[in-house]
């Protein structure tokens, strides 16, 4: 199952360091896009896959229409007319459900969501499969925490109005199972949900995430698999995804940047994290030349791992890494992690203990100080006895009778060099990619 | 025994000569007429034969009373004694010729001014034969200039007690020409000295220093001009050498025409007791230019060497000096000025508030504006 996942990621890496924005699509499955800027892949294969998936195993069609216009008197009237006129829904109930939503064109060249009736839900339901307003109500409540985001969805960023469309669509397919589960899907919640099942291949479950990814297959399944547990138990726990990265060569998935700025770009590509503000940390490593990258993403993930708190992370587990222990030094970066994003929700964040710092600063202060006085006073002593006579010196200076410079002998001593393995270290910090974080050799 | 002394008037309204270092002449007090240092030498040259010839006289005469006294005829001055004892030994007495005084000086003083009539007079006998200096600089700068250039010496100095400015007072200002002895020589000598030169390279896991040592061995010599040692037992030393150098573009033929107005000492340490100090400063220069002539070496260390000097003609001179003493809280401070650079040297007294207030004031500021840069980095991170 571990080398089908590997297979899966790779590819999925692989293909998301090539796509281009030019290959978005007006209508990718189920989801229908008229601004041509909504795509991701996350999006197409919720479209494509997910949504025609849920419509076979639950008798029920679920779809997302994004409009620039309306002819309609309001967005719910609309909904309803497009969902007659074009014939939506599943069977001959034509039962189903639609997102619909108005962008209106900025002069940005984006689209943003007008500020009221900018979207809705519309749901068709047989009276004996249960309650349409309830339905409706339900999937609404799954999908409003995105799309009542202005932030998201006042134009400028499409990317962010994407990834909150893709947690929209995916959180509505989980509430419309939930709802319709009585008897008739027997479809797995959790998974529609993008929580992954530890029984189910997360390589084929499109809306699956691991936390541990072996693409170099340097851990045995056993070892993965109690790191992926450990580590999703810690990104549920605490609100923050924890990952780790294991690669072949950074440069496979790199648009041109170094190892840090590849780690940024897979983090976006992949819309790893947590929770909206999509918190998390990663740490990548690359195996062929022992490149190792650091990235926190979102305010609670910053606030738990500060810069300091970064390289204080780093030493508990690079050191592991320099002595080829990868399930070791996996296991203390997530028992770390564990201990860091604990500190920091009890408000005990892993900060640097400032008192010896103050000290040294003070302590120099006052040598500074010392020395501009010792300086001052030394000004006022202005009678000294003369030792040399320089100034009565005849022209031409001295006169040198007889030279030589004989060479005698070589010494050498060797000094053994720090390396990063030894260390654990040899990495600095990093800024960029909307994060922070470190990166270096291990 | 009072010594004739040569007393230079104007030949204008006899009113007494000063030398004035800023027009180079005598200048006369009184009618304002102002004359050649040549003009009035060749003037005086008489006048000073005669006045050693009237110093004979006076003395021959002198004995003649004596006897006369002892004939009864006169007060009963048995009693007096000529013997001054020791201290006579260091003593001169001399006969003011502007208003008769007899005055009791140091015997190396060589021009003074009479304290009853200010008058400014040369003691002749004082600079002639082997003891007539061969050079003179003359004053280029004023009392005036003495004065604003301890002022600006006060300048600056952050520590120095608010007080000492305010309540001290200058005491004296003296204007002196100090005899200074003048070698000539070389310094010959050699040095060795051990020097290495290292470089550092990786090879795998080390890195790798090489350090090549060297047998370094230097010879050679320096010649020297006019090394000045102050000869002036009453001058402190290193006054005298703080105040270095003198520009001997302007040293003169010396003249006692430029000794009117200022006080002037002939030598009292001679030439082998100076001759130590010429010594271990022509070896110090002759060490520094051996090692500083070693060179492309990360270090180097004298081993051994030695020094030898070969001596030459030794120059006596007179040189300008400014003294001014000030008191301050029941203590001395003595500060020189070179009369011809104007370079001013005297140790300041320090205020202990100030340097402790100072030390700590920097300090503290420091302390803060590091720990606010501190705190604004940590907030940072």
């Amino acid at each position: 199952m571990k080398r089908r996942i590997s297979a899966f990621l790779t590819a999925l890496l692989l293909a998301l360091s090539l796509c281009v924005p030019a290959m978005a699509e007006t209508d990718y499955g189920l989801i229908y896009d008229e601004t041509e800027l909504l795509y991701s892949e996350d999006l197409a294969t919720l479209g494509e896959h997910t949504l025609p998936e849920l419509s076979e195993e639950l008798g029920f069609e679920m779809r997302v229409d994004v409009l620039t216009g309306n002819s309609y008197e309001s967005i719910n009237a609309a909904a309803e007319g497009i969902y007659e006129r074009f014939g939506y829904g599943y069977g001959s109930k034509s039962e189903g459900a639609t997102l619909t939503i108005l962008m209106e064109p900025q002069d940005d060249g984006s689209y943003a969501m007008p500020e009221r009736g900018g979207w809705c839900v519309y749901v068709s339901l047989s009276a004996e499969r249960g309650s349409d307003q309830a339905l409706t109500d339900a999937l609404y409540a799954a999908a409003a925490p995105y799309m009542d985001d202005p932030s998201t969805w006042s134009g400028g960023d499409m990317d962010m109005a994407s990834a909150a469309l893709s947690w929209a669509v995916s959180d509505m397919a989980a509430a419309a199972a939930d709802y319709l589960d009585d008897g008739n899907s027997g479809a797995d919640d959790a998974s529609w949900a993008g929580e992954p099942d530890p029984d189910e291949d997360p390589g084929m479950s499109n809306a699956y995430s691991p936390y541990v990814y072996d693409v170099a297959e340097l851990l045995t399944l056993e070892e993965w698999q109690e790191l992926e547990t450990k580590a999703e138990m810690i990104s549920l726990r605490h609100d923050c995804s924890v990952y780790a990265m294991l690669i072949d060569d950074y440069l496979d998935y790199s648009s041109g940047g170094d190892v840090y700025d590849t780690t940024t770009e897979i983090y976006h590509a992949l819309k790893l994290g947590s929770g909206r503000s999509r918190n998390g940390i990663i740490i990548l490593l690359s195996m062929d030349d022992r490149d190792y990258a650091m990235f926190v993403y979102g305010e609670n993930a910053e606030y738990a791992f500060n810069k300091y708190g970064q390289e204080q992370l780093e030493d508990e587990f690079l050191g592991y890494f320099g002595n080829n222990d990868w399930y070791g030094g996996i296991l203390h970066y997530l028992d770390a992690c564990d201990e860091f994003l604990t500190r920091a929700e009890e408000g005990k964040p892993v900060r640097q203990n400032p008192l010896p710092i103050y000290l040294i600063v003070v302590a120099v202060s006052f040598v500074i100080s010392l020395a501009v006085c010792l300086v001052l006073k030394w000004k006022m002593k202005t009678v000294h006895k003369k030792i040399e006579a320089n100034e009565y010196v005849s022209a031409g200076g001295l006169h040198l009778t007889e030279q030589y410079d004989r060479y005698t002998h070589t010494t050498e001593t060797r000094t053994k060099i720090h390396s990063d393995s030894d260390s654990g270290g040899g990495s600095s910090s990093c800024s960029g990619g909307g994060g922070s974080g470190r990166s270096g050799k291990f | 025994m009072p010594a004739q002394v040569t007393n230079y008037q104007c030949p204008g309204c006899t009113g007494p000569l000063h030398f004035v270092g800023a027009s180079g002449k005598l200048e006369c007090d009184y009618c304002g007429a102002s004359y050649d240092v040549a003009e009035i030498e060749a003037l005086y040259a008489e006048k000073e034969e005669k006045a050693v010839a009237a110093q004979q006289a006076a003395e021959e005469k002198a004995a003649k009373q004596k006897e006369t006294s002892a004939d009864g005829g006169d007060w009963d001055t048995s009693g007096f004694s000529d013997d001054w004892g020791e201290e006579a030994d260091g003593m001169k007495a001399y006969i003011c010729p502007s208003c008769g005084a007899e005055l009791l000086c140091d015997e190396s003083t060589a021009a003074t001014s009479c304290p009853y009539c200010g008058n400014p007079t040369v003691v002749p006998g004082q600079f002639s034969g082997e003891l007539r200096p061969d050079y003179i600089i003359p004053f280029r700068l004023s009392k005036e200039d003495a004065v604003k250039a301890l002022k600006a010496h006060y300048k600056g100095k952050i520590l120095l007690p608010g007080s000492f400015t305010k309540e001290n007072h200058v005491q004296e200002i003296r204007g002196i020409y100090v005899p200074f002895w003048m070698f000539d020589g070389e310094a010959e000598g050699d040095a060795h000295y051990e020097a290495t030169r290292s470089h550092s390279y990786v090879s795998g896991d080390y890195e790798i220093t090489e350090t090549e040592h060297y047998d370094v061995y230097r010879a050679g010599s320096v010649a020297f001009e006019m090394v000045p040692v102050d000869a002036s037992s009453k001058m402190p030393d290193d006054h005298m050498d703080s105040i270095e150098p003198y520009d001997y573009e302007e040293l003169n033929n010396f003249s006692t025409a430029y000794l009117p107005g200022f006080l002037a000492d002939k030598y009292d340490v001679s030439v082998e007791e100076s001759r130590e100090r010429a010594d271990a400063r022509c070896e110090g220069t002759l060490v520094s230019a051996l090692r500083a002539s070693v060179t492309g070496y990360d270090t180097c260390v004298r081993l051994a060497g030695e020094a030898n000097l070969k001596r030459g003609k030794v120059h006596y001179a007179l040189m300008p000096v400014w003294m001014l003493n000030t008191k301050w809280q029941g203590k001395d401070f003595l500060f020189a000025m070179n009369g011809q650079t104007g370079k001013m040297v005297g140790d300041l007294p320090i205020s202990w508030g100030k340097f402790w207030g100072m030390f700590a004031g920097i300090g503290a500021g420091l302390s803060l504006i590091g720990s606010i840069a501190t705190t604004l980095v940590m907030l940072l991170r």
